[in-house]
């Protein structure tokens, strides 16, 4: 496999894995809440779902909660999937012996990690 | 209206966004916000979450279909990357303290630029100097397939380059887009790169940008899932036909109907942004 073929697969994978997620919610959450009135148009900080990773395994594993869980888990499955080729492609430059672009991959990644801890320190 | 409708029209309207924002290759998060906020009446703040998500998936679907095209250069993706993942930082951290209404001109000129530019194509013939120093020194330099073989191509203005990209990262976190067109603004005209490798690198990069924006909106509880949740599989889905139809349809009038929309929604963003009605 070529360095592109590594990523390409860890992208097609990872995308079919967390939309499955998302879908999965997505048909709990219609099936128990989808005649419910809408509750987008006013703002309420979604604190207690995003805020920590361990409260989103929290609700996937509630009753009442396990659609919202699951689309939500999907979601940062996303997020990390980004954290992850960033982190790849550091290690693909290492292996090819390149310096100089392992180091400039390092810092996207402290970056992106920085950015994940910001609002938690 | 019920969870189940809204969650079957957004589906279908972002579905709509997608497949025509990865015909025309403009994108498609770029409508979603003024779409969902001016439309369906949801919370800007929601609405910047949902498309902010649905870029992190596009990204990745493109980045997985584009990644073995020989068209991607992923030294200079990493390379501008730097200043573009800084930039969102910077933009989603002032996107948690910018009211709406100031978000909704800011938005409202970034579209009316974007359809500017897409009616403006790059003009190349004026860069006929060697490749910039520092492109020489990283070895930014790289190939791309064409119908005569492989060819090389030189790289210019890295530093304005690497400033557009991190303007490009801050319009992605303060706004909820992936801001692939102001990515494609920094390659295409500033470093001069063959306009397949512009969009190709773009396509994979913004996900990377995105995700140091998601993290800020994530950590401020601007995400709702259940709106999320039928704009990332709308997207998705229409991108990725859209990806399907690209070759087989002549996009020109297609190209030209969405960047009126697209300066359409700019119009009424501006207007609502500076009316209150955000």
């Amino acid at each position: 496999m070529t360095r592109e073929d590594f990523i390409g697969n860890l992208l097609r994978y990872g995308l079919l894995i967390a939309t499955s997620l998302v879908a999965l919610g997505a048909s709990l959450y219609l099936y128990r809440h989808g005649l419910d009135p809408i509750h987008y148009k006013v703002f309420v900080r979604q604190l207690h779902y995003g805020r920590e990773i361990t409260n989103v395994f929290h609700l996937a594993l509630d009753q009442s909660g396990v659609g919202r869980g699951l689309i939500l888990l999907g979601l940062w499955l996303l997020l990390i999937l980004q954290v992850a080729r960033v982190a790849l492609t550091a290690w693909i430059f290492k292996v090819e012996k390149d310096a100089i672009f392992a180091g400039f991959s390092v810092i996207v990644l402290a970056l992106l990690l920085f950015s994940l801890l910001l609002n938690y320190l | 209206m019920n969870i189940l409708t809204f969650s079957a029209t957004i589906f279908i309207a972002a579905a709509g966004a997608g497949f025509l924002g990865a015909l025309t290759g403009l994108g498609g998060g770029v409508v979603l916000v003024p779409v969902l906020a001016l439309l369906f009446h949801v919370d800007i703040r929601y609405a910047m979450g949902a498309s902010l998500i649905a870029v992190l998936a596009t990204s990745s679907g493109a980045g997985a279909a584009f990644i073995e095209s020989g068209f991607l250069n992923l030294r200079i993706g990493i390379f501008l990357e730097m200043a573009a993942v800084a930039g969102a930082i910077i933009g989603a951290t002032l996107a948690t303290v910018t009211p709406g209404s100031i978000i909704g001109i800011v938005f409202g000129v970034v579209l009316i630029l974007s359809a500017y530019f897409s009616f403006r194509p790059g003009d190349h013939s004026r860069f006929t100097r060697a490749s910039h120093s520092w492109a020489i020194k990283l070895k930014l330099e790289g190939t791309y397939p064409t119908a005569q073989g492989w060819a090389s191509y030189p790289i210019f203005r890295v530093p304005l380059g690497l400033g557009i990209m991190g303007m490009a990262g801050l319009l992605s976190g303060l706004l909820g887009i992936g801001a692939g067109a102001a990515k494609v603004l920094a390659m295409d005209r500033a470093l001069g790169l063959p306009y397949k490798v512009s969009t190709a690198t773009s396509n994979f990069m913004i996900g990377i940008t995105a995700a140091a924006g998601a993290a800020v909106y994530f950590a401020h509880g601007n995400v709702e899932p259940g709106l999320a949740m039928p704009v990332v599989l709308g997207v998705l889905a229409g991108a990725f036909i859209g990806a399907r139809l690209m070759p087989r349809v002549r996009s020109r009038h297609l190209r030209i109907l969405f960047s009126l929309v697209i300066l359409g929604l700019g119009i009424e963003m501006l207007y609502n942004g500076l009316h209150g009605g955000l």
